[in-house]
Parts: structure tokens; C-alpha cells; sequence
């Protein structure tokens, strides 16, 4: 067995089964337990780390797992899965570092055991799902993930909240999985391989419709797992969760699941007329509709949430035209500067005790780190130059303008816009102006801070990195279509472009913002307006659902008369069950 | 009339008195000795299937375990009933019902 290969497997295999030692280490003593799940997160992200000089094409080996069906677990190495499951180790190593402190106040109440075996079980499945090139692996990794979710995310079981949000987070992700399942098994009879890259190779002879079938099955998986419109409304209640889990939800394993499906299986159906068509659009109005709600929100974690809905639809569009390495890339920066602002959040959930913005204010001069951090992230959110996500956000904006799909360029860079809006109302609520509460402030333990200035250098250096990078996906991705792109001509195409001006008018907006109109957006979403409330109300989607739902229940009601739990009358009805199936049998074979 | 057809017709006589006694009944102990009958004539069955595969000695192996798998299944199910009519004063299944649907 080649070291490569080696070092694949046991990144998927130490957190998923190390991670339940996490139980016996904790009879030993709790601190032991917390320094072994970090050490082991420490050595997963190294050995996802690891991979990168190892990169190649396709499927490196193939070990076959059912012979029957001829269906072996394929590891593959390319760059676009191994870039993703570094993403996942190091974002989940650092939100392990960091959860030592911010997790030591739910020690009393709440099993940490519990905390991180199933965040490492997290990490490792989505490195698993990164790194297999077998769809039915690929998707035993899917649900491991979306299991994982929901575990972590009704994690402070004690509240009310938490368990109805992990429900639905399971739920509503679940309506995907059935489209993901459903296009595997399409595929598999259409081909009769699992292997990605088998089925790229036939993919052209396969019928439209069937590929049509599963092309809209993968979609509906990615729409899912990713939080696009219109199953976007499990991702702003997730936030009920752990400020470190949601930061791995949400920058490092969960959400980036979809995008990279998409991603990977886009050979597949590239010459399906209306896919990629249809992924940008699902992208393009996610994006513009979440930065919209993001406006309204007084919950800093949600304002986030609503962030990251939208930059996902950045990442979808970008896929929908064409533009995997603009959406891979986005993918990594987004991962890093969601992270950090994530992990920030906590930190000024941790020391002010509350998530409401209206709460916060003046945090500027008590949480120094914080806020040089929070800066960071922000402004690479919001695209300025020069940190990662200008280039990042960029790339997306340039490749949709030379691909003359003007109506998406433009619906794009109005949420650019919005996007600076948010962020600055976000920063100012809790960074600038008076201290709204009279909470004592302090800055962040160095557990807390120290991923977060790794994660702010990060952001703010990780496009020096575009020329390996191009080149790994160039060598390694030969159905994609992708150029080398080198540091000179990516800073130089990134400034002489028509994007930006994008850049400039949001430089402008945010000084207007500062200067002049700095209590309009702030006090707009106080009271709701005809303007305003259908912002405020998430365009009714909750309602909308829940009525739904209730509806669908009162319909099934009807056939609880048939479950009449009166015992003669069931063993009546498998008596009469077994007649009829006897009878069916004598009639099919005589 | 053949040994095994009678055989094959006690078999069905066994069960089929076993599932009468299943939905027409309402006392717990006799649903049970409705169960036990239809266990019988499943013991039965596999003499009979030991017989015609020309493998006695394997079947009557297994119905020896199944006899003591049902003692032990009948003694769970009379301590089940014990408890039951102890803590509920009755033993028809129609007020026990509170798992309904």
C-alpha cells in the first residue's frame, strides 16, 4: 500500500474511532480527555495536511468492499478532495483548541464526551466524504455528516430549542438526501458503476432522461445539504448550537458537503441542458434573498447564518457557470473567514453572555484581539482588497461577466452590496458606539484567541497560495478544463477587471455608512414596514412550511382509525395479509 | 391416506387453532396458549421437514432447542401476565390498551 493511501485512511479512520475513547480517557480525568480529542484533531488535520504533496489523478486505489456488486471503496486524492478535507481537518482542529474554554461551562450539566466524540466523528466523516471517489460511500459519509448535525446541534438538550432545531436540520436536509439517493441508484443502474470517474467516462452515453433524473437528484442533495433556497430554513435555527459546531457547520464540513457534490459529479452532467442553468439561478436568488434577511437580523450568530446561505449561493452560481476553480477557491476562503468570524461571535458570546446585538456595543475597547480579528474577517467577507475574499469573490463575479450571464453578474453584485450593509450594521452594533449592558468585559482566554488570529493570518494571506494551488487543480482535474493561474496574473487580472468597481462602490458604501447614514440602517429594522417586513419575516418560508406540515399531519390523522391497537383485530389482519399473499403466489405461478 | 398427510394435517390444525384462539380471544393466558398451540404445530412442522430431507437427527436436534427456547419464552410471558394483572387489576388485552395509535 502506497504512504498516500496510508495517510487517507487513517485521517478518516483516527477521529471515527478514536473519537469514542474520548469516554474511557474520561475516567481518567476529564482534562485528560479534552487534551486527547484535541490531540487527535491536531493529528488529523496534519495528516490531511499531509496529502498535499500526494495529490494525483482520479482514483489512486480501489479496495474492494462488496465483491458481489463489484463495489469498492475508492479513495481518490485530486485536489478538489483533498482541499476539502483540509478545510475540515484544520478548521476542525482549531474549533477543538478553542472549544477547551468555551465549553468548559457546560461541563456541569452537559456530557463533553458526548461534545467531542461526535465532533470528531464530524470531522472524519466529512473527510471520508472528501476523500472517496464511490458515490455509496460518498453518501454513507453524506448521512454520517447529517447525523452528526443534528446530534451537535440539539446538544444543550436541557433548553427548549435545541432539540426541535436538530430535528429539522435532520428533517429538512433528509428531503435532499432522498434526491442524492435516488440519483446514485439512477446512475448505477444507468452505468452500472459507483465510481465517479467510471461514470464521467460513459457519461455521454447514457439517455438524457435518466441523466436529467439524477442530475436533478444531486441537485436536490447539494440544495439541501448546502442551505440553498428553498431548503434554506434549518441552517438560521441551527445556531441554537454550540458556537464551535456551528462554525464547523458552517465553514468546514456541513454545508460545503453540497457544493463539493456538485462539483465533483460536474462532468457528469455537463452536457445536460438546463443543469447548470438551473444551479446558477438556485444560487444567484439564494444569494440575493439571504443577504436581504441578513439585514434584518439582531442575533449576531444569525446575521452570520444568513451570511453564510448567501455566500453558498455565490459558490452555487459560480459552479452553475462553469467556474469550478472560482467556486473551490471561494469554498476554501469562505471556510477560513466564516470560521474566524464564527469563532469571534463566541468569543463575544463568551464574554458578554448574549447573542443579541442590541445587547452589545463598544466591545472595540475591551476585546482588542476580537476585534482586530473580527475586522479581518469582515472585511474579507465583504470583499476589500487585499484580503482572500476580494480575490475569491472576484473570480466568482469576473468568470459570470465574461460568460455573458449579465442578469446573475448583476443580481450578484447588488448582494455584494448588501453584503458590505450587513456586515458594517453587524461590526458597528457590536464593536462601535456605547456599551448597551453592564456586563464586566474582558478579552477572550488565549485558548480562545489563538485560533482566531491563525484563522485572521489566514484569511488575510491564503491567496499568496493561488499558483500551487491552480496548479495542483490544474494537473490533477482533467475534465474540468482548468489553467494554471499564476501570482502576477491573478493580482493583475484581480485590479484591472471590471469587478472592480464592484470593489469601490462598496469602499463608498461603507463610508457613506460610517459618515452619514449610520442611524437609518441601524434603527430601519426596529419596527417592521411594508418595506421591511417581509425581510423581517424571512419571506414567510417558517410559516409557509409549518402550514404545510400541519396540513400533510391532519391528512394522516384521518387513517389512525385503522390502527385500531386492539390485538385480535391486528393478528385478524396478518391472518388475512398471508391469505392474499398465498393466493398471489398460487395465481403467479400457476 | 399417507403417515405424512396426517402429520401435515395435524400441523395445520395446530395453527390454525392457535390463530382461532389469537383473534378470538380477550384473556391474556388464553392469547398465550393460543401462541403455545401455534409453537406446537411449528415443532411439528420441523419433524415432519427432518423427515422428508432424510435428517432426522438434525431436526430433532433443533426441536429440542425450540422446546427450550418456548419454556423459557412461556415462563417470561406467565411472569409478564403475573406483573401485569398485579398492576392493573385485569387481564383482558381490551384495557390494556395503552398504546393506541
Amino acid at each position: 500500500m502506497e504512504s498516500s493511501t496510508l495517510i487517507a485512511i487513517l485521517a478518516v479512520v483516527i477521529p471515527i474511532i478514536g473519537g469514542p475513547f474520548c469516554y474511557v480517557v474520561e475516567k481518567i480525568s476529564p482534562k485528560a480527555r479534552t487534551i486527547y480529542a484535541i490531540t487527535l484533531g491536531f493529528i488529523t488535520a496534519g495528516l490531511t495536511l499531509s496529502l498535499i504533496p500526494s495529490i494525483t489523478e482520479g482514483s489512486v486505489n480501489d479496495f474492494l468492499w462488496i465483491p458481489g456488486a463489484n463495489i469498492s471503496l475508492g479513495i481518490c486524492l485530486d485536489s478538489l478532495s483533498v482541499f476539502v478535507a483540509i478545510i475540515a481537518g484544520c478548521i476542525g482542529a482549531l474549533a477543538l483548541l478553542y472549544s477547551i474554554r468555551y465549553m468548559k461551562h457546560a461541563e456541569h450539566e452537559y456530557s463533553l464526551s458526548r461534545y467531542y466524540w461526535q465532533t470528531l466523528f464530524f470531522i472524519g466523516g466529512m473527510i471520508g466524504l472528501a476523500l472517496t471517489s464511490n458515490l455509496l460511500v460518498m453518501y454513507i459519509f453524506w448521512e454520517i455528516i447529517g447525523f452528526c448535525s443534528y446530534a451537535l446541534i440539539g446538544y444543550y438538550y436541557h433548553d427548549p430549542e435545541p432539540i426541535p432545531a436538530g430535528t429539522k436540520a435532520f428533517i429538512v436536509t433528509r428531503i435532499g438526501d432522498i434526491g442524492f439517493l435516488a440519483g446514485i441508484l439512477i446512475l448505477w443502474h444507468a452505468t452500472g458503476s459507483l465510481n465517479v470517474f467510471e461514470i464521467m467516462n460513459v457519461a455521454s452515453t447514457v439517455s438524457p432522461v435518466l441523466l436529467g433524473l439524477a442530475g436533478a437528484g444531486f441537485i436536490a442533495g447539494a440544495v439541501g445539504k448546502s442551505a440553498q433556497f428553498p431548503l434554506h430554513v434549518w441552517l438560521p435555527d441551527a445556531m441554537v448550537a454550540p458556537t464551535t459546531i456551528t462554525s464547523l457547520i458552517h465553514a468546514a464540513c456541513l454545508v460545503n458537503a453540497g457544493v463539493y457534490l456538485l462539483a465533483r459529479s460536474y462532468p457528469i452532467f455537463m452536457g445536460l441542458a438546463g443543469w447548470s442553468t438551473a444551479i446558477l439561478w438556485i444560487g444567484t436568488i439564494t444569494a440575493f434573498l439571504a443577504a436581504t434577511i441578513a439585514l434584518t437580523e439582531w442575533d449576531i450568530k444569525r446575521v452570520l447564518a444568513y451570511s453564510t446561505i448567501s455566500q453558498l449561493g455565490y459558490m452555487m452560481a459560480a459552479i452553475g457557470a462553469g467556474a469550478i476553480l472560482a467556486s473551490k477557491f471561494y469554498l476554501l476562503s469562505h471556510g477560513i473567514f466564516k470560521a474566524l468570524l464564527f469563532l469571534c461571535a463566541g468569543a463575544i458570546i463568551y464574554v458578554t453572555g448574549t447573542k443579541d446585538m442590541r445587547e452589545m456595543g463598544g466591545l472595540r475597547k475591551h476585546m482588542k484581539i476580537t476585534h482586530i480579528c473580527a475586522i479581518l474577517g469582515l472585511l474579507s467577507l465583504v470583499g476589500i482588497p487585499v484580503l482572500t475574499g476580494f480575490f475569491s469573490k472576484h473570480m466568482i463575479l469576473a468568470h459570470l461577466h465574461a460568460g455573458g450571464l449579465y442578469e446573475a453578474f448583476a443580481l450578484l453584485a447588488i448582494t455584494a452590496f448588501l453584503t458590505a450593509a450587513y456586515s458594517w450594521r453587524m461590526y458597528w452594533l457590536t464593536f462601535q458606539g456605547d456599551r448597551r449592558s453592564k456586563v464586566k468585559i474582558h478579552e477572550a482566554p488565549w485558548q480562545m484567541t489563538v485560533p482566531l488570529i491563525v484563522l485572521a493570518a489566514a484569511s488575510l494571506l491564503f491567496w499568496l497560495y493561488i499558483s500551487p494551488y491552480t496548479a495542483s487543480m490544474a494537473s490533477s482535474l482533467p475534465h474540468y478544463s482548468i489553467a494554471h493561474i499564476t501570482l502576477g496574473n491573478f493580482i493583475q487580472h484581480a485590479f484591472a477587471g471590471p469587478t472592480i468597481w464592484i470593489t469601490v462602490g462598496v469602499a463608498i458604501l461603507i463610508a457613506l455608512l460610517t459618515i452619514k447614514w449610520k442611524a437609518t440602517v441601524i434603527n430601519a429594522f426596529r419596527k417592521p414596514s411594508a418595506l421591511t417586513l417581509p425581510l423581517m419575516k424571512a419571506y414567510w418560508f417558517d410559516i409557509f412550511y409549518n402550514k404545510c406540515v400541519r396540513g400533510l399531519f391532519r391528512f394522516w390523522q384521518q387513517f389512525r382509525r385503522i390502527q385500531t391497537g386492539d390485538l385480535n383485530y391486528n393478528n385478524l389482519g396478518i391472518v388475512i395479509g398471508f391469505v392474499i399473499f398465498l393466493v398471489l403466489l398460487l395465481v403467479w405461478t400457476v | 391416506m399417507n403417515l405424512w398427510q396426517l402429520y401435515m394435517l395435524a400441523i395445520v390444525i395446530l395453527i390454525g387453532i392457535g390463530i382461532y384462539c389469537l383473534i378470538a380471544r380477550k384473556n391474556i393466558v388464553q392469547l398465550l396458549i393460543g401462541i403455545e398451540v401455534i409453537a406446537k404445530g411449528v415443532t411439528l412442522s420441523f419433524i415432519l421437514a427432518g423427515f422428508f430431507q432424510g435428517n432426522e437427527q438434525i431436526a430433532q436436534a433443533i426441536v429440542i432447542t425450540i422446546i427450550v427456547i418456548e419454556a423459557i419464552t412461556a415462563a417470561v410471558a406467565m411472569a409478564l401476565i403475573v406483573r401485569s394483572y398485579r398492576h392493573t387489576g385485569t387481564l383482558d388485552i381490551d384495557d390494556l390498551k395503552k398504546l393506541r395509535g
